[in-house]
């Protein structure tokens, strides 16, 4: 694909984006219709109405849509960084090493600021732990030669999401009741209490700026670490950066919204099937149809019970598990 | 421009094995070096180190008079080639995705890179796979794959060729057109080429040089009638290997193990 074509697409994929958050802010519960949340969104009126499209609604589609590009963006990386496509941060075990965080924050009585900020750094703790185990030699030179250990790490990220997934289901045991909702909500995604609804999108547009450019030598990762490396790839170098990019935007994504899963696989697969496996086109268009997919989600988890909003986590997993299955079974 | 690859007193050690103990050789251009040895014997690592993708367990390897330790990779990359074994590709792209893909050491780090097909075309004639260009690598057979590989080394367009069984899985054929064409980039195009391989003949019959390793730490390097005789053979492989010839031509067979009569 050339470069005009890429930038057409990113375009067509960045106008789609703008209706479904569009499209978002103007659909609501049964008790506002379209033209009324258009007139609120227009005016300057301070009706209740336009505290919710502007306070509530907008805040939360953007949100959404930011977490869900920085979900599959990582997603996207990971594939990259293990050579598998089965990987994403929440086959890793990163999305559980987070919920263990917050949920041990909120356990202790935190705010929201202390359980978004244990929420990522129980994120990073299991980044570093999963590919600390796998690739041992992550930043070493020396290297044996055809070492095949994507399955390893795959493997050590689902023991390590069950370890979490155990650790996660003690908590809840003990936690008072008074706590227990808000944990549950926590685990399967929720954006309605979005604290500070710009950093997710200000995080992916520089995650994107700053793993863009390495997109021929990631295209030239995804073959082999050897051949890259004979054509003037420093795999070490490439792979901590893109490793330390991805577990940043997972970390900014899991404070924002909980534990979300499945976007990061989803996303990569549709488009691969779609635009090819060029990491180019491919990141840049993950992050943006990661977001339009989440804003979907969590239009659809607050419309569709209304007035009970359903967590977002659980809508995903509704698409999320399916995809994995059918590419588990096509890989054979 | 083309440069001489010299390894300089090497030795090579894997898990804490001495594969060879201390190896000198020059490949000047022009030349074409196989690499012949059992089975473990340090082939794939001496040509790995030879590309600067493991360092030397003792000694240097100096391309152009310079330590390849001391050159940046994207400036090693537009100098000499690899090819691994195998390749394994876990995600789809196209044949000419992968062959274009060797610019890489060639385009500016901003460059989108999809400008510049000429020479990918040309190594996609030379190996026949015009008509492969856009399918799928993952769809390939073994020999189509290895072809790509190659043409993908060949599209690099690098002064010093190193090959890890460029001839594995490859029919009759294209072993012979691709042994053909290695040999012409190095005597009309000025280039080195170093192979390793484990046909004997046709290693002898499309070389200049040789190095030998029989995995013990002992290495034989040379002019290939120098290198490849009976007697190394029989020392290195472990088994009687006799020289016969027929015609003009010297070929190598082994004996039979039980009661040969060669």
């Amino acid at each position: 694909m050339t470069f005009a074509s890429a930038v057409r697409l990113w375009s067509l994929l960045l106008v789609v984006a703008a209706v479904v958050v569009g499209g978002s802010v103007l659909l609501g519960g049964a008790d506002s219709s379209v033209p009324a949340s258009w007139e609120a969104l227009v005016s300057r009126a301070d009706t209740p109405m336009h505290a919710i499209v502007w306070e509530l609604r907008l805040p939360r589609a953007v949100a959404a849509c930011g977490v869900g590009g920085l979900l599959a963006l990582s997603g996207c990386l990971m594939q990259v960084l293990v050579r598998n496509p089965l990987a994403d941060p929440y086959t890793l075990g990163l999305s559980g090493g987070a919920a263990v965080g917050a949920l041990g924050a909120m356990l202790a009585g935190a705010g929201a600021v202390l359980v978004g900020v244990s929420a990522a750094a129980g994120a990073l703790v299991a980044c570093v732990a999963v590919f600390v185990l796998a690739h041992r030699d992550l930043l070493s030179r020396q290297r044996t030669a055809h070492r095949d250990d994507s399955t390893d790490l795959i493997l050590i990220g689902v023991m390590l999401a069950s370890g979490f997934g155990a650790i996660v289901s003690m908590m809840l045991v003990l936690a008072p009741d008074k706590n227990l909702r808000g944990m549950l909500f926590w685990m399967m995604g929720d954006l309605s209490g979005v604290g500070s609804w710009l950093l997710p999108v200000v995080s992916l547009v520089a995650c994107v700026l700053l793993v863009a450019p390495l997109g021929r030598q990631l295209n030239l990762l995804v073959r082999g670490e050897e051949s890259a490396a004979a054509l003037g790839v420093r795999p070490p170098l490439v792979k901590t950066a893109i490793f330390v990019v991805a577990s940043l935007a997972t970390a900014v994504a899991v404070t924002t919204a909980g534990t979300v899963g499945f976007v990061g696989l989803v996303v990569p697969h549709a488009l691969r099937r779609v635009v090819g496996n060029d990491q180019r086109v491919l990141i840049p268009a993950s992050a943006i149809v990661g977001g339009i997919l989440v804003v979907v989600a969590d239009t659809v988890s607050r419309v569709v019970a209304d007035p009970i909003q359903l967590p977002v986590g659980a809508v995903m997993a509704v698409i999320g598990v399916p995809t994995f299955m059918f590419l588990l079974v096509r890989r054979r | 421009m083309s440069a001489t690859l010299v390894a300089d007193n090497l030795g090579l050690a894997v898990r804490g094995r001495q594969l060879v103990a201390a190896l000198g050789m020059r490949i000047e251009p022009g030349q074409v070096w196989c690499v012949l040895g059992p089975n473990g014997a340090g082939k794939s690592t001496l040509l790995r180190t030879l590309a600067g993708l493991r360092a030397p367990d003792a000694g240097r390897v100096l391309l152009g008079g310079r330590d390849l330790a001391a050159y940046r990779p994207l400036e090693l990359a537009r100098q000499r080639g690899f090819l691994p074994q195998s390749v394994v590709d876990t995600f789809s792209l196209s044949v000419m995705e992968a062959v274009v893909s060797a610019r890489h050491p060639r385009l500016s780090f901003w460059a989108w890179g999809d400008d510049e097909t000429g020479n990918a075309r040309r190594a996609l004639h030379t190996f026949e796979l015009d008509d492969l260009a856009g399918r799928d690598v993952t769809t390939l057979s073994g020999g189509e794959r290895q072809r790509v590989n190659i043409a993908t080394l060949f599209a690099q367009d690098v002064d010093v060729l190193l090959l890890d069984e460029p001839l594995a899985s490859l029919d009759l054929h294209h072993q012979m057109k691709a042994l053909d064409e290695l040999v012409r980039v190095a005597l009309g195009d000025g280039r080195s080429v170093v192979y390793t391989v484990h046909d004997i003949n046709l290693a002898f019959q499309h070389a200049t040089h040789a190095v030998l390793l029989d995995g013990r730490g002992g290495a034989i390097a040379g002019p290939k009638d120098d290198v490849v005789t009976s007697a190394h053979l029989t020392a290195a492989f472990h088994h009687p290997i006799h020289g016969v010839t027929l015609g003009d031509e010297l070929f190598f067979r082994a004996g039979r193990l039980n009661g040969d009569v060669a």
